[in-house]
């Protein structure tokens, strides 16, 4: 029996209210990463050209796509920084437990990548703003998106950074359970990747990928993303336990 | 070398992330608040970005390309067709040409002559298929037309920016001049491939700039008696 009786969802609630303002270096480094990536794709993100008699043309492309890229390595790295010590014990100027920490960090990681993916769609106009200023590109052709389809793509933005967020989670948990797994990590996904390829024909990330972005409705990749996401939480979740009781 | 080139920017994105990240928990951790600069960066960032999407959709919406793009099934529809006719016009039969070609141009020439040629030495870097149907009757007029399929580049319709070409008939010899050539430059804008996946259904590797050159062919209707030599094809019109 106690004075004040402080349900677990109140300190999830106080603890991701919490995070919001003192990880906010987080969003610092997603408006770094994204000027970056809008100067990058400002040189275009591809072209093609061709003739056929005596008719010749050339198109260049302009894209959010290096935006997007890099702020899903920015999700990933960023999941993987808030599994570290440091930022794990400062949990625990609550009252807390590690599901509760867990919870505030991936409600943190949610609100992040819907802040990042909205930011991407923001961004990729100012990139194309900056084309038409600084590039002096004229006649710029673009699908007249409506609301609908700019809502849907803003969602699979969050989705897809969502998707990497979780990962990073899962492997910043996997190195902190063992360092070992911060060489064995990226030896054995580039041994993969070389292994893939060695005949010719890679297909483990075109696998994945096209998992993915061939889905054509909303409803099933957010399926898809939330479950594959959820997996790597609880796979977290699940080796955090075997982590060393802090004293 | 190359890889290098290709990692640098993951690098670097793992550097400022890292960098900026632990930086700012430290300086956190000092104060115990996050450093107001940052909160104004950030805010002035989004706000920055609010500005430019605002101007990027009302002082420079682009030029829309909703209502003259194609599809990818679209395209590859109009280049079947346009293929399958042209291979039929070869062995000797023109079916009905609707939608898939537009006769662009037509000339008459008055002839009277009993021979015809037709030449190719001036059409460089043109090549038109030649089609001939011979008329029922002796009227003493060729009409010449020339048909064009839909040439898409990238989706977009360019079949009206294609010039035509120049036909002339002199001392029994019919002449094709290949048409002036043109150059189309444009710059295509999409924000990204998350968005283009639901908007015209392209996935993530289905996204192929595809085009179709566009085939074009020139029907002859010469006179019952005119024997024709050179590069061409009878037909039969249905």
């Amino acid at each position: 029996m106690y004075l004040a009786e402080v349900s677990s969802w109140e300190i999830v609630k106080k603890q991701y209210r919490y995070k919001l303002r003192s990880y906010f270096g987080v969003f610092s480094s997603l408006v770094v990463i994204q000027i970056l990536a809008t100067f990058f794709s400002l040189n275009g993100t591809g072209m093609s050209g061709g003739s056929s008699g005596t008719f010749s043309y050339n198109v260049n492309y302009y894209s959010g796509d290096l935006i997007l890229a890099f702020v899903m390595i920015w999700g990933f790295i960023t999941a993987i920084i808030i599994t570290t010590k440091a930022y794990r014990y400062d949990d625990y100027s609550f009252v807390t437990n590690r599901k509760i920490s867990h919870f505030s960090n991936i409600l943190f990681l949610m609100s992040a990548s819907l802040f990042a993916g909205i930011t991407v769609f923001l961004s990729s106009h100012l990139c194309r703003l900056l084309a038409v200023y600084v590039k002096h590109v004229d006649g710029i052709m673009m699908n007249q998106l409506t609301i609908t389809q700019i809502l849907k793509g803003v969602s699979a933005t969050v989705l897809y950074i969502f998707l990497f967020v979780s990962i990073g989670y899962f492997v910043g948990m996997l190195i902190q359970v063992n360092r070992l797994f911060s060489f064995l990590i990226p030896v054995g996904f580039i041994g993969f990747l070389i292994m893939d390829g060695l005949h010719n024909d890679p297909t483990l990330l075109q696998t994945i990928a096209l998992f993915f972005g061939s889905e054509a409705l909303l409803t099933l990749l957010f399926v898809k993303i939330i479950t594959v996401s959820a997996l790597f939480y609880v796979l977290a979740i699940l080796i955090s336990n075997r982590m060393e009781v802090r004293s | 070398m190359t890889v290098m080139v290709s990692v640098l920017p993951i690098l670097i994105i793992i550097l400022l992330v890292t960098g900026i990240g632990t930086y700012a928990f430290k300086s956190h951790k000092k104060r115990y608040r996050s450093p107001r600069r940052m909160k104004w960066v950030v805010g002035g960032y989004t706000i920055l970005l609010f500005v430019a999407t605002v101007l990027s959709y009302t002082f420079f919406p682009g030029n829309p390309t909703e209502s003259i793009s194609f599809s990818e099934e679209e395209i590859s529809k109009v280049e079947n067709e346009q293929d399958r006719m042209i291979n039929l016009a070869l062995n000797g039969t023109l079916p009905k040409t609707d939608g898939i070609f537009t006769k662009k141009k037509t000339w008459t020439f008055p002839y009277e002559e009993k021979d015809l040629k037709i030449s190719d030495k001036n059409e460089q870097e043109y090549h038109a298929n030649v089609f001939v149907v011979s008329k029922p009757s002796d009227d003493g007029v060729i009409e010449a037309a020339h048909y064009m399929g839909k040439m898409i580049v990238d989706g977009i319709d360019f079949t009206e920016k294609k010039n035509l070409p120049k036909i002339n008939v002199e001392e029994s010899t019919l002449r094709i001049k290949a048409p002036e050539g043109i150059e189309v430059n444009f710059t295509k804008f999409s924000e990204g491939f998350a968005f283009d996946q639901f908007t015209r259904g392209q996935s993530l590797f289905s996204r192929s700039y595809f085009s179709v050159h566009g085939s074009e062919f020139i029907l002859l209707k010469v006179p019952k008696s005119v024997k024709v030599s050179g590069d061409f094809n009878y037909v039969n019109m249905e």
